[in-house]
């Protein structure tokens, strides 16, 4: 790797991780929450 | 073909590391049918062609992910560097499971004749201000392009017709690729699905992909950190501080690394880049009397950075002295295939 590719590779790198890992991080909490599960019927 | 072009050399190596590589992929996806198939048998076509896009899909990202974790191994062990050997066949198989993954969708939506519907699904132009609802297709289908374009240069051809500097460039692109395929993945089966395998398997693959860069980048770091650099020259260490027919790396101060071997009593500084796929070849060894990229097995001489022949390669080098038992480096580079290399004497003097 030369040396300009080094210097793309650790500004770049680190970004698009923190882009991703935010990203992911926001779909985990907005995600929509789970059907209740249905109520059983009493006699 | 032009550019001075050399047809591909196969070997059992190739040839073995594809076959392992090909009954891989096969065994994971036959696997996964096999068991999705006998905890829940589909209910209908669609249902059993969505099993198959699922086991392409996560085929395809455990392939992309291991691909990004084979260059930082290789750097923070040498056990992994045959893993790298033939990394590019990995890649063009990991667009075709991509592309099966592609297909296996559009089979779904044709199963329902529902094919308009997918058009829609992506021309829905207020879907894209939302963050979850985004049309996560399209992310999909944005790293399925940059495959394609990796896969269709990965050949020889295109790397001696680009040089490696600008091929290399290109393919980093795998790593906008991978942040597209997390968010897919993310946004689309991740909200519908509430598996926790799905966020264990996102968050562990980039995980595991992050560190090991950022291990791999420290130990870089450090080592770059401890060049020593005398007024015009680069001090390396005793003689007997180089390894024996292998080398240590020092960078210049334009940043620019030099690998400066050692065989026996002869000394030779040279460019650290492989004129291959600009390989570390400071991290190579001394084979058959021939600096040896780690990479592909590219050699050239120790003398004169020169390919031996029929090959043409050549490589910079750089001149070397000895001054008061210490190894030095100018760090101006010769012009490529000048020979720089020296002998020393066995008490570390320069003859």
């Amino acid at each position: 790797m030369t040396h300009t590719h080094r210097n793309w590779h650790r500004v770049i790198w680190p970004a698009l991780a923190l882009l991703v890992g935010l990203a992911l991080t926001a779909a985990l909490v907005l995600r929509a929450p789970p059907d209740p599960p249905a109520q059983e019927r009493k006699p | 073909m032009s550019v001075g072009f050399r047809a591909v050399q196969w070997n059992r190596t190739k040839v073995l590391y594809d076959a392992i590589l090909l009954a891989s992929v096969v065994a994971f996806v036959a696997a996964f049918l096999a068991v999705s198939f006998s905890q829940h048998p589909p209910k209908d076509r669609p249902d059993e062609i969505d099993r198959y896009i699922r086991a392409f899909g996560t085929c395809a990202y455990l392939m992309l992910t291991a691909i990004l974790c084979i260059g930082p191994l290789a750097r923070l062990d040498p056990r992994f560097l045959p893993l790298l050997y033939n990394r590019r066949h990995f890649g063009v198989l990991t667009f075709v499971v991509a592309l099966l993954h592609v297909l296996c969708m559009l089979a779904w939506y044709q199963a329902q004749g529902s094919l308009p519907s997918l058009w829609v699904e992506l021309t829905t132009w207020g879907d894209y201000a939302k963050f979850i609802g985004f049309p996560f297709k399209v992310l999909g289908l944005g790293a399925l392009l940059i495959l394609f374009l990796m896969a269709a240069t990965s050949h020889d051809f295109w790397l001696t017709f680009l040089g490696p500097p600008l091929w290399k460039a290109l393919h980093m692109a795998l790593y906008a690729a991978y942040a597209l395929v997390v968010l897919h993945v993310a946004l689309g089966i991740m909200q519908y699905d509430r598996s926790p395998l799905i966020p264990t398997m996102l968050i562990g693959g980039f995980g595991l992909v992050a560190l090991l860069h950022i291990a791999a980048g420290l130990r870089e770091r450090r080592r770059d950190s401890g060049t020593v650099i005398h007024p015009g020259w680069i001090a390396v260490g005793p003689p007997d501080s180089i390894p024996d027919k292998a080398a240590r790396i020092v960078t210049a101060p334009d940043g620019e690394r030099i690998a400066v071997f050692r065989d026996g009593h002869r000394i030779g500084a040279l460019s650290n880049l492989c004129a291959h796929q600009n390989g570390p070849i400071g991290e190579g060894r001394i084979v058959d009397g021939c600096i040896t990229c780690p990479w592909h097995g590219y050699q050239y001489r120790l003398e004169d950075g020169c390919a031996p022949p029929p090959f043409t390669e050549r490589l910079a080098t750089y001149r070397v002295r000895i001054e008061r038992g210490i190894v030095e480096v100018d760090p101006l580079a010769l012009p490529p295939g000048t020979p720089a290399a020296i002998s020393c004497s066995p008490r570390g003097e320069a003859s």
